[in-house]
């Protein structure tokens, strides 16, 4: 919005206009000055000539100064041929000036009639040189007017005698008309210039805009088109629909286009569609499709690059295109991998039923076991009591050697039933049904306990006990047992007059028992494997046992937060400890 | 008559019924054997005063362990009884006079001849103190 000017502004403006680029090309401005010399001339010569007829007493003086006219439009001619329209309107106007003043001053000054010229030469400096020429011509003609004025003043022109004919003054009236009527012609054509060229450029900046508009259109069509191709749910059909819906309007006519798209046996078009001689088509091919994309104008419209059709409206069709194939492979790519993953996790979800079948089967099973376990054990310690009750009948019936094989036998049963136990147990374990009560209690004494009742069983081995004093909160009946196992499994495999040493320890927060035997330690490979239902180190190990004993302790240790293990012992032997939280 | 001390073996179990028997003769006492509850509620109706205490299998044919027990504990509450069994004391539900009562202890099979008499010994014992023992 314009500022509203304050006075002073106006007035500095007025005084200093704004420096306006002079936009007038030298060569127009050159052809003025080789006009306006011609028709100075020609008017020059007319008018001076009738004078001369008309005041034949004036022919020496009119010549001379016809002579002087021809000499000025010469030069100025000559200028206005190089395009030095400054220069040369500059020597053509001052020279008239020069010409009409010095006349002047000898014809009665400021009174002569050649002194109106001045006003003609105002107009010829401004139709020749523009404005800032023009009021360099109109100070000259200030300058020369004031110097007759000083002339009249000094007394050095004498005051006119009046004695001009008529038709001398007429005739000097007619040139200046004349004059003046040329330079209106100038300055009329001029205007009617400078106003198409103005015209020329509104048009040419309307032709821009338009162009400058259907680019813009067309940039929508591929930023509309861009976007929906983003959208990964559409269907190809959806968006097929909705690009032909948009084409139309990025078209430079969009009243009278219409387009399609096929692909494969698809087509889909916008309103309007029918094929007409003005069509612009284009091809492409996605997996193994063949797709069109077309546009019609429904009405003749002006020949273009292409038909009525535009070189970027060319463009825009194939860009169009370029993007349908890229989203339909990208889809296709995408279906391709949602498919795989479809039946990947079908065949996942088909073995995890499976697997669940499986598992469920398993656990019937398992179950089974368990109570077939427990019939068994409770059936086993029943015959158990009678083959012990009995036993001791007997040992107490008889005395020396067969006193000591009874007591082999009893132990034997002892032993069946320690296994059967474990049996249980293990089971138990296993299923997280053992109950555990844990209490503080004093290992150091639960290990003696153990050593000595070992040591009455068997008197070939020794068996050392560390005295260290270790309390650890535990189930002491199954700790106990746990221990019971390592060392029956150390006695079994330490020979006759071998060591086994009992060691208890504090580590940090947990205890640490250990059982180390003089036997011939586990292979490095089966150090886990031991400690697993039903496995024997070795096909010839003595490690013979159902495999249940160390099944057990891994069991019994590990439903109190702790873990056993095995390492080769030095020189020999093997060292089983186990470690839980004291 | 008087008849001597008797203990009441219950157990569906011919041998181990003859080894407990064997068992309760060295402590002095007699034996009568029930294949089941059914006839040891029979056989205790008949010997009241005789019975000085019971043993008691859980598992049998017929009327069972648990139902046994139950049936002593109403009918001879202040009868001692030893539970011996092949089960894990943790695995069985019982109701009545439960194992820890005064006069009933839970004996795991198999045990020696020593733990049954030490058993018997402290279940009389405990109910002579209570003061309810039947005779």
């Amino acid at each position: 919005m314009a500022r509203p000017r304050s006075a002073r502004e106006t007035l500095r403006l007025w005084v200093f206009p704004p420096t306006i680029p002079e936009t007038e090309p030298a060569r127009r401005r050159s052809r003025t000055l080789r006009f306006t010399s011609i028709a100075t001339l020609t008017i020059g010569v007319v008018m001076l000539g009738a004078l001369m007829v008309a005041e034949p007493s004036t022919v020496g003086r009119r010549l001379g100064t016809l002579a002087v006219v021809a000499l000025l439009c010469g030069i100025a001619f000559a200028a206005g041929k190089r395009e030095q329209y400054f220069l040369g309107g500059w020597i053509l106007t001052g020279g008239l000036i020069l010409l009409v003043t010095v006349r002047a001053w000898s014809l009665g000054g400021l009174y002569s009639p050649v002194a109106s010229l001045y006003l003609v030469f105002v107009l010829m400096g401004g139709v020749i040189l523009g404005r800032s020429g023009s009021v360099g011509i109109a100070l000259t003609c200030a300058v020369a007017a004031t110097v007759l004025y000083a002339g009249h003043r000094s007394g050095s022109i004498p005051v006119p005698a009046l004695d001009f004919s008529p038709g001398g003054v007429l005739l000097t009236i007619v040139m200046a008309i004349l004059l003046s009527f040329s330079l209106q012609v100038m300055i009329g054509n001029t205007f009617r210039y400078t106003l198409r060229r103005a015209e020329n450029e509104l048009a040419e900046r309307r032709v821009a805009q338009h162009k400058l508009g259907e680019r813009v259109k067309e940039l929508g069509l591929l930023h509309h088109v861009a976007q929906a191709t983003q959208r990964q749910s559409i269907s190809d059909e959806a968006l097929l629909r909705d690009i032909v819906a948009m084409m139309p309007e990025a078209w430079q006519y969009p009243e009278v286009t219409a387009a399609r798209i096929t692909l494969d046996d698809f087509a889909v078009a916008s309103p309007g569609w029918r094929e007409t001689e003005w069509m612009q088509s284009t091809q492409f091919v996605s997996g193994g499709k063949t797709g069109s994309i077309s546009v019609v104008y429904t009405e003749q419209r002006p020949e273009a690059d292409e038909g009525p059709f535009l070189r970027e409206e060319r463009s825009l069709i194939d860009s169009v295109a370029e993007m349908v194939v890229v989203h339909l492979d990208s889809m296709r790519s995408r279906h391709e991998l949602e498919d795989l993953v479809a039946k990947r996790t079908a065949e996942l979800r088909e073995a995890s039923a499976s697997l669940a079948a499986s598992l469920a089967k398993l656990q019937e099973l398992e179950a089974l076991r368990d109570d077939l376990v427990q019939m068994i054990v409770h059936d086993m310690r029943g015959q158990l009591l009678v083959v012990m009750a009995n036993l001791e009948f007997a040992r107490d019936a008889v005395h020396g050697q067969p006193k000591a094989d009874i007591n082999d036998a009893l132990a034997a049963a002892n032993g069946v039933n320690t296994m059967a136990n474990d049996l249980l147990d293990v089971s138990r374990l296993e299923e997280g049904k053992m109950p555990i009560s844990k209490e503080p209690t004093n290992l150091t004494e639960l290990v003696a306990g153990v050593r000595v009742a070992v040591a009455a069983m068997d008197s070939s081995r020794s068996i050392h006990a560390s005295d260290t004093l270790v309390f650890a909160n535990c189930d002491a009946a199954l700790i106990r047992r746990v221990l019971q196992n390592l060392v029956g499994n150390a006695i079994k495999h330490t020979p006759a007059g071998g060591t086994i040493r009992l060691d208890v320890s504090l580590r940090g927060p947990r205890v640490r028992v250990s059982v180390q035997d003089e036997g011939p330690g586990v292979p490095a490979d089966s150090r886990d494997r031991i400690f697993q239902k039903f496995s024997a180190a070795r096909k010839d190990s003595k490690y013979h046992s159902a495999g249940l004993g160390l099944a057990f302790c891994r069991l019994a240790v590990e439903a109190h937060g702790g873990t056993i293990g095995v390492e080769q012992a030095e020189p020999r032997g093997s060292i089983f400890s186990f470690e839980i939280p004291a | 008559m008087t008849s001597p001390d008797t203990v009441l073996i219950i157990d569906d179990e011919p041998r181990t019924r003859q080894a407990i028997a064997k068992i309760v003769a060295g402590m002095g006492y007699a034996a009568l054997e029930a294949p089941d509850g059914k006839e040891a509620l029979r056989l205790h109706a008949l010997n009241k005063e005789a019975i000085v205490a019971v043993t008691l299998n859980l598992v049998m044919s017929g009327m069972n362990g648990r139902e046994t027990l139950e049936a002593f504990s109403r009918e001879a509450p202040f009868l001692p009884i030893v539970i011996s069994s092949g089960l894990e004391p943790a695995a069985v539900q019982l109701s009545g006079r439960v194992p820890g009562s005064p006069g009933v202890v839970y004996l795991g099979k198999p045990y020696e001849t020593r733990q049954l008499q030490e058993a018997l010994q402290r279940v009389i014992g405990e109910m002579k103190r209570s003061g309810g023992a039947p005779r």
